[in-house]
């Protein structure tokens, strides 16, 4: 009889969130693979009921520290659907400049502090710092560029707060968003340098067999790559309105984790089947979309074409952080202030209330994040349902476990161990965002 | 260069305010002698604010079980370790101990580092300090006047 094992990792590092990592495996196969998100259910969902339509951008913004402006987004986008509002081409620009700081300062916190350590062979940034102590500077840089557009259009770097239905509670000027111009050229020029550095790291190979090709989802849009607007594609042909994602898309509880899993609906009505939501699927789905300095940077590097090998994530990330420097400095060239901060003047600068329901889907740094509303007549969310991408992903992490670690099995725990968690870390997990929910089911026996 | 001193908090979180609420205290006193910074949120940046500088002050609220609230804990930055648990751990917020930690291994410590953490009592949504916190105001701007021991009297009067 085989001797089987079990590898356990009690407290994931370097992941936001409270997780932990089963696998039980033995000379052969692995057995079950468990990504486990024991972080307490944060019942987001539960406490936006009977909140004010306009209270949602400022309480789901709480939900994550890293991608507040994602929850921000998505949750404005939704509920301007619901009211029937639309905001000027203006709005719309500095709100994607907003995102733009958003995915900068998270690819860049992920990319130096959280990942690289994995591929340089250290437990930490801090102990990799004395080794290459200008990576991690260049990380602190970076993100203190993306942080910098933070604190100008949200208010502060952390939490913004100055994102409203129908527009923003104020604009910056022209000067100050001039002021910001000569921080993006660095940090265009430094985020060029990384996508050179992170496209020469030592990736390990992902043997993924053919018929365990991942079904990448993304945002889509014909004129932009995507942050805050398009329609939901697949590569599987999939191509839908945000207001359909419920159609096509399922949240499964799972015994071992706090964060719900979703799949994509089956036809047969079978369990659901793993997707794959973030960089990933989004350069796949959207490369054409990227800026043509971005293309000439891929071409240098030779990754013009993501081959599947999820260790290869960090290029994308870099590549997607160029773009962001890029966009930011784009929108920033083309700004024109807008007559209003809002759609509304004040100070009316409310929509009317009204019984409804808004969907919307946003690109979060790790993937599509969707956020429905349904309202009342006095504008009381009546309920309200969060998709992060990290509930989206989680079966494919563990999908990705079970495919990486046949032919290793024969390594030693501590071996196996950090590539377990450097192969989760490919996906930058956000537990913390995932955890909003837990199907409670009282039974009562009398 | 001249001294830095940083209040770490949110002052809209009661006694978690207490840094913003000394450097309100030492600003019009001090205008001369320091500058003066406040930090919510991200203690990375600090790598920046701190680097070169010869003093650096950082003024923070922190919770113990067996202490009297207000009371005021005095360290080394540079010397001692801040207890692990008084550290958040939380991957994707570096920690003021993180920021400590990576500036030593960057060479961006500034040449004295003084930490002041005041125990708080009350840390829910309020700008209101708790009777104990707001009590050690006066003491910690006396410790932190003759931590800079300015060559002149502190003009209390004159706005900077």
């Amino acid at each position: 009889m085989k001797k089987t094992k079990t590898l356990k990792v009690d407290y994931l590092a370097r992941v936001e969130g409270e997780g932990a990592l089963t696998i039980h495996y033995d000379a052969d196969e692995v057995k079950e693979v468990q990504l486990r998100i024991f972080e307490p259910p944060r019942f987001f969902e539960g406490l936006l009921r009977g909140r004010d339509y306009r209270e949602a951008p400022d309480i789901t913004a709480r939900i994550c520290g890293i991608c507040p402006v994602a929850y921000q987004m998505s949750s404005v986008h939704a509920m301007e659907n619901a009211l029937g509002v639309s905001v000027s081409e203006g709005l719309k620009a500095l709100r994607r400049l907003l995102y733009c700081g958003e995915w900068i300062e998270s690819h860049a916190l992920h990319i130096y502090m959280l990942h690289a350590p994995d591929f340089l062979g250290y437990n930490s940034a801090i102990e990799m710092a004395k080794d290459h102590p200008h990576l991690v500077q260049s990380g602190l840089q970076l993100k203190k560029a993306g942080n910098a557009i933070l604190q100008l259009l949200g208010g502060r770097e952390v939490h913004p707060i100055n994102v409203r239905v129908g527009g923003f509670y104020r604009v910056p000027t022209q000067r100050q968003l001039n002021r910001l111009r000569d921080q993006l050229l660095l940090g265009r020029d430094s985020a060029a340098e990384t996508v050179r550095w992170s496209a020469l790291l030592p990736f390990p190979e992902f043997p993924r067999p053919p018929s365990h090709s991942y079904d990448y989802v993304a945002l889509s849009h014909p004129h932009e790559y995507p942050m805050n607007a398009g329609r939901i594609v697949s590569s599987n042909g999939l191509d839908i309105a945000p207001e359909d994602f419920e159609q096509y898309f399922v949240e499964q509880q799972v015994p071992h984790s706090n964060a719900l899993h979703c799949l994509l609906k089956t036809s047969d009505n079978e369990a659901g089947k793993a997707y794959l939501v973030g960089p990933m699927a989004r350069f796949t789905l959207n490369y054409p979309q990227l800026s043509a300095d971005t293309h000439n940077l891929a071409a240098d590097i030779g990754f013009c074409h993501f081959d599947g090998n999820p260790f290869h994530s960090i290029v994308i990330r870099s590549l997607e952080m160029f773009y962001a420097f890029d966009e930011a400095l784009r929108l920033l060239d083309s700004y024109e202030p807008p007559e209003s901060a809002s759609c509304h003047s004040e100070p009316s600068c409310h929509p009317e209330p009204l019984v409804s329901q808004g969907c919307a889907a946003t690109e979060a740094p790790r993937g599509l994040l969707y956020h429905r509303y349904n309202l009342d007549e006095h504008g009381k969310i009546t309920e309200a349902k969060i998709v992060a991408p990290t509930s989206q992903n989680q079966k494919t992490i563990e999908n990705d476990l079970r495919d990486l670690l046949p032919g290793k099995l024969h390594l030693p725990p501590e071996d196996l161990q950090p590539l377990c968690e450097q192969a989760i870390r490919n996906h930058d997990p956000c537990i913390s965002c995932a955890a909003h929910f837990l199907k409670l089911t009282l039974e009562n026996s009398k | 260069m001249k001294p830095l001193i940083i209040g770490i908090g949110n002052p809209h979180r009661s006694d978690d305010g207490i840094g913003p609420a000394v450097l309100e205290h030492l600003q019009p006193a001090l205008c001369a002698y320091a500058d003066v910074k406040t930090c919510q949120s991200d203690p990375s940046g600090l790598l920046d604010e701190w680097k070169g500088r010869e003093h650096v002050i950082i003024i923070d609220s922190c919770c113990h079980d067996s202490v009297t609230p207000g009371t005021i804990f005095r360290l080394d930055g540079l010397r001692e370790s801040i207890p692990a648990d008084a550290v958040t751990t939380s991957s994707h917020a570096f920690s003021l101990a993180d920021a400590i930690a990576l500036g030593r291994q960057l060479n961006s410590l500034p040449t004295s580092l003084t930490l002041y953490a005041v125990v708080g009592q009350d840390f829910h949504f309020g700008t209101a300090l708790s009777e104990n916190v707001e009590a050690a105001i006066e003491t910690l701007c006396e410790q932190i006047y003759s931590d800079l021991n300015p060559r002149e009297s502190p003009c209390t009067n004159s706005p900077c």
